[in-house]
């Protein structure tokens, strides 16, 4: 088992708030991504879930029990930090073996544990090597290693992948995803990446100066982002965005929609612009528009388009796709 | 019979430099280690100051302090004695044995202390199975050099101590005479002196690199 609840938990480094009232329910075996941008708070939050940070005010309940006053040691999570932190004097065995040793398991036990865990990670043929020894995705693979093989009732990931290159990171990505979904355990994933947040998650927290702005699935928040600070983080590239007054919907502070949903149309149809940069990719291409009052506008085509710079386009946005924001930012559900 | 009594007089202080360097060293270690612990991990807002202070008393020169240091000494009954140069070289040093422990410990990343944390360990097992094994590389450098410097140590040897507990840096300086200079006794003498840092050097110095470049794992 491994449901997580936050209660009304907040922390504070002297006068400075780094997160203001956090509520959330992770539910057993799910995969949740804290994503937000720099200094956002997400690391902090999972700290005060490990037990790393203490918190300032609020609960943290592991299984309906109030975790806040146990220490790391006995709060059965796993961490993957960022930096590895393996143990350097130890070889690979013993860094994967030394939970379990902690945990005064038998001999026999650990050895089979070790190297079932080594086993799921491709890592038998390192075991007796020590870390510096190993590439930067192998190290990684190790500290997965250390978590996975205690068992834990969660894992937590501080931006396990963000040393590592980036074809290793989407193969790592990939290898990860495939791993909690065997394991069935609960995991909590920061990054700061939304592509690895949007593939990974089943549900996502976007995090903001210390706030939680949205907690939902990948889709939910591409499609029904609940503010404007949602709408511009996820999603690549970013959703445009143009004063309601300018688009013609009076009473609407910000008119949203998203470039894969600009279509190029006829002549007089939509709003019209002249290309500033065209990026063809191929499978798609990118139209970076100047539609004058409106801004710079940007449009994902699909397929090739033979538009160069200069060239005067309209582009009419999906009247279903369009996203409203009130002047506070919050969307207007119609 | 010159020569044996040579020999006991060179062995006697041979056994003096051994004394006074090996005795400040450990004293010198068993205070620093626990200062440069809690400043490296459980640091205060004057930790910095403390740090400056201590490297400010190396920047006066010794012999400022020669004749004060000296009539205590005199007083307490200090002089040519072995505990009194102990106690000299051990002060001496300490400023440079602190601040070399206390560059090590905080190379020790935070995250492997808390990744032992997460795997379980108590603080009491953390430092038996995760710093010290960390530390052993540094700890060992910062021996052997603070047993190098008060090995070599001549300043105060020379004046504070004449010849119950002179080492062998007061010994070799002794051929220098107002008879006249004895290069080959010199000679000799100074080669013996040097021999056994040179063989702990040696031996040691896949240690004392890896004390010196030692690193976490990146």
């Amino acid at each position: 088992m491994g449901q997580i609840t936050l209660q009304g938990v907040r922390k504070s480094f002297g006068p400075v708030n780094i997160i203001k009232d956090a509520n959330l329910d992770i539910e057993d075996g799910s995969f949740v991504v804290f994503v937000g941008p720099s200094g956002c708070g997400k690391t902090t939050l999972l700290r005060l879930i490990a037990g790393l940070e203490d918190v300032t005010g609020g609960q943290i309940l592991i299984d309906g029990k109030n975790v806040v006053d146990v220490p790391p040691a006995k709060r059965g999570l796993s961490m993957v930090f960022q930096s590895y932190a393996l143990y350097p004097h130890m070889s690979v065995r013993g860094n994967i073996a030394f939970g379990l040793k902690m945990a005064g398991l038998p001999r026999p036990d650990i050895d089979r544990k070790v190297e079932a865990a080594a086993a799921t990670l491709n890592l038998t043929p390192y075991l007796d090597r020590k870390p510096r020894e190993l590439s930067g995705g192998q190290r990684q693979r190790v500290a997965i290693g250390r978590a996975i093989v205690r068992e834990p009732k969660a894992f937590l990931f501080d931006e396990p992948l963000s040393n590592l290159d980036a074809a290793l990171r989407v193969q790592m990505r990939l290898e990860v995803t495939k791993l909690q979904k065997q394991l069935a355990t609960t995991a909590i994933y920061v990054t700061h990446d939304q592509v690895e947040a949007m593939t990974m998650a089943d549900k996502i927290v976007v995090l903001n100066a210390g706030h939680i702005e949205q907690y939902g699935s990948p889709l939910e928040l591409y499609e029904r982002p609940a503010n404007l600070f949602v709408a511009g983080f996820i999603g690549s590239p970013k959703m445009n965005f143009v004063s309601g007054e300018a688009a013609g919907e009076p009473g609407v502070a910000t008119l949203g929609v998203r470039p894969e949903h600009l279509r190029i149309g006829k002549e007089g149809e939509g709003w019209p612009g002249t290309v500033s940069v065209a990026e063809h990719l191929g499978s798609d291409t990118f139209l970076y528009v100047d539609a004058g009052k409106l801004g710079m506008l940007t449009a994902r085509c699909i397929g090739e388009f033979n538009l160069k710079a200069g060239d005067r386009v309209w582009l009419s946005p999906d009247p279903a796709r369009l996203h409203r924001f009130d002047k506070d930012g919050a969307v207007i559900r119609t | 019979m010159r020569r044996c009594r040579s020999a006991a007089t060179t062995l006697h202080h041979a056994l003096n430099s051994i004394i006074i360097a090996g005795g400040s060293t450990l004293i010198a270690m068993i205070i620093a280690i626990p200062a440069a612990w809690s400043m490296a991990f459980a640091p205060t807002k004057r930790t910095k100051d403390v740090l400056l202070w201590m490297l400010s008393t190396k920047m006066m020169p010794s012999v400022g302090v020669l004749v004060p240091i000296y009539l205590i000494f005199r007083d307490f009954g200090l002089l040519d004695t072995r505990a009194g140069l102990v106690l000299i070289l051990c002060l001496g040093n300490l400023p440079i044995v602190i601040w070399m422990l206390f560059t090590y410990f905080k190379e020790i990343p935070k995250d492997i202390l808390e990744a032992a944390r997460m795997d379980g360990a108590t603080i009491g097992r953390e430092l038996v199975y995760v710093l010290t094994p960390m530390a052993v590389p540094g700890l060992a450098s910062t021996l052997l050099l603070n047993f190098i410097l008060a090995w070599n140590e001549a300043f105060w040897t020379l004046n504070l101590s004449t010849l119950d507990a002179a080492p062998l840096t007061t010994f070799i300086a002794s051929y220098s005479s107002p008879e006249g200079l004895f290069w080959a006794k010199l000679s000799a003498a100074s080669t013996l002196a040097i021999a056994p840092i040179i063989i702990l050097g040696w031996f040691t110095q896949r240690q004392l690199v890896r004390g010196l470049t030692f690193g976490a794992v990146k």
